[in-house]
């Protein structure tokens, strides 16, 4: 069995319709970043440890870089690179920006993915609720408090929802 | 207490400064919430070089000769 052997893959990237080849094996991460061209999910860890990768397939958030490309067939993927509506911000993104929870950044597209699939099945969240949403997504600058509160505005901001 | 200092120094303050006294927005922020700010690992330059370190299995041992032949 040719194990580098390649297999056509389609899926939803940011709502539009994306094929190309994948090698056996390959995660959906590297597929994102080396040949759809898309940076936003970040290469962390790479072994699940660290959230920076962190997407969201079909709403819910799942670790890129533990997941196998094939598996996304047929299925929505969505990276921070697909969260604004044209020119205006994300109020996630937003909210991240005026509460300064992004310090060096590698980890943001990460939290803020997390973030968007907590508000997306829970408008309202408590601050528990949010601590437990980001739990896998790891900040090593910002100690975390502008990051909760952040997520917390962008909850309480009442912004349109779809 | 910052108040209070205000009125020591009234008549060497001014307090329509640009920046201070004010919050702002840090110059990279907007790329840190698009995701854009580009790190050591976003850029791909073309004939770009690959580097992979590998380490001795032994620790205290003589280097005789490197087999490249599967890099």
């Amino acid at each position: 069995v040719n194990v580098m052997a390649k297999t056509a893959l389609q899926f939803r990237h940011n709502g539009r319709e994306t094929a190309t080849f994948v090698e056996g094996g390959a995660n959906l991460l590297m597929v994102l970043r080396d040949q759809i061209g898309d940076m936003t999910a970040k290469f962390g860890c790479a072994q699940g440890g660290c959230g920076a990768c962190t997407v969201l397939i079909d709403g819910e958030p799942y670790l890129a870089c533990l997941m196998l490309a094939e598996s996304v067939e047929g299925r929505s993927v969505e990276t921070l690179d697909g969260i604004r509506s044209g020119p205006n911000l994300h109020p996630l993104q937003r909210a991240f920006a005026d509460n300064f929870a992004a310090q060096c950044g590698y980890c943001t597209p990460g939290m803020l993915m997390a973030a968007k699939a907590l508000l997306d099945r829970n408008p309202q969240p408590s601050r528990a609720e949010v601590v437990e949403a980001i739990s896998g997504n790891i900040c090593r600058c910002t100690g975390y408090e502008p990051i909760i509160n952040a997520v917390l505005a962008a909850a309480s901001g009442g912004r349109a929802r779809a | 207490m910052l108040e209070l200092r205000k009125d020591l120094f009234a008549d060497e303050r001014d307090d329509n400064l640009k920046e201070i006294g004010k919050g702002t927005q840090r110059q990279d922020m907007l790329g840190h919430v698009t995701g854009t700010s580009p790190y050591f690992d976003d850029h791909k330059l073309q004939g770009m070089l690959h580097l992979k370190v590998v380490r001795s299995t032994h620790s205290h041992a003589r280097l005789r000769r490197i087999d490249t032949s599967e890099a």
